[in-house]
């Protein structure tokens, strides 16, 4: 089926109609919470200028092992290789 | 110093930062510290920021790796893609790739489009303010002029089709630590629009038309060919797809008033 101006214009109407009653729709919405904002709208440094001293540059490769987080708790059959 | 030598210099201190080049520690006098060891320092420095401001933008990704794997992609990534832009808030663009094309990520085939979530999340907090229109700003065009407009969506927006439940995963890793909810990747995919509603990131899963609908609209096509791809893509309801991008704020304007606009601001009379 073409979609023509007339089509469009009408349902525009539609919606303008529709307008009060949309708010049903937003209870599908959902906002995300305990994001951290602040701290990364500039040049972060961390707390001092030395605090990267802490932190040895000797794991370079010892990190492929395994992760460790919480992906064990993805399971499915999508993750077997080749998907 | 002419500047050949000046960006000589610059260069190698940029390679002595990411990949430990030795060439820059030469031209560097010894003070208290030897020279390499200083320079180590700044090295560690740059990597554990730009680490710390990656794992507060993939958060997700974070917490399903842990943060030892984490920080191996991380330091992948910012050898190969450092930071363009001084805020950190916008570093991340590319790290999806990475993961995506990563051997240590093969038995993780999902990591990549939740970290694209993660981003998408993260542009929803920082994309910059546009007051949303109405849509009886659309009402004042006649047919024609409507079917021909093209639509200015906010800059918060992000479309992301995945073939895995992202927004289970995601819900299941913002829980408290130890009460992670597990996932059946099984559940299949889903069609996402993220973006900033009344100062929060917010998502909403969208069906195939409406998703095809707003990634129209979002590629710069008009009201007509983006009602037309939204039809060709399952069952379709335009007057409920309007009132959805008026009703969350997503729509801005109109792309031509738009371009207009930032050509008159930017001086760009063309």
């Amino acid at each position: 089926m073409k979609t023509n101006a007339v089509m469009i214009a009408s349902a525009l109407a539609a919606a303008l109609a529709l307008a009060g009653t949309a708010s049903a729709q937003e209870a599908k919405t959902e906002k995300c919470y305990g994001i951290v904002k602040a701290g990364k709208n500039d040049c972060q440094t961390a707390t001092s200028s030395c605090a990267g001293t802490a932190k040895r540059d000797g794991q370079k490769d010892a990190w492929l092992a395994v992760p460790a987080g919480t992906c064990a708790k993805i399971v499915g059959a999508s993750l077997t290789p080749g998907k | 110093m002419s500047q050949g030598t000046l960006a000589r210099i610059q260069d190698e201190f940029a390679r002595a930062l990411l990949f430990g080049d030795e060439a820059a520690a030469a031209r560097l006098v010894d003070d208290g510290l030897p020279a390499a060891a200083r320079l180590q320092i700044h090295r560690n420095h740059l990597f554990h920021s730009l680490t710390q401001a990656l794992m507060q933008t993939f958060a997700t990704v974070e917490r399903l790796v842990g943060e030892r794997f984490f920080a191996g992609l991380a330091r992948a990534y910012i050898a190969e893609q450092p930071p363009r832009s001084p805020c950190l808030f916008e570093y991340g663009e590319g790290f999806a790739d990475l993961i995506a094309r990563h051997p240590a990520c093969a038995a993780l085939p999902y990591l990549a489009d939740v970290a694209r979530f993660d981003f998408a999340v993260n542009l929803a907090w920082n994309a910059p303010d546009r007051p949303a229109i109405g849509l009886d700003g659309l009402a004042r065009l006649d047919a024609e002029s409507l079917a021909g407009a093209r639509l200015a969506l906010t800059p918060s927006l992000s479309l992301l089709h995945s073939d895995y439940p992202l927004a289970a995963i995601w819900r299941a890793n913002h829980r408290p630590r130890g009460e992670e909810e597990g996932v059946d990747l099984d559940a299949g995919g889903g069609r996402f629009m993220i973006w900033r509603l009344e100062g929060e990131a917010a998502w909403r899963e969208l069906a195939p038309a409406d998703f095809a609908f707003l990634q129209s609209l979002a590629d710069g096509h008009c009201l007509g060919e983006a009602a037309e791809a939204a039809g060709a893509s399952g069952p379709f309801d335009l007057a409920a797809a309007l009132s959805l991008l008026a009703g969350q704020g997503i729509l801005i304007g109109f792309r031509n008033a738009v371009a207009r606009m930032s050509s008159v601001i930017n001086g760009d009379v063309s």
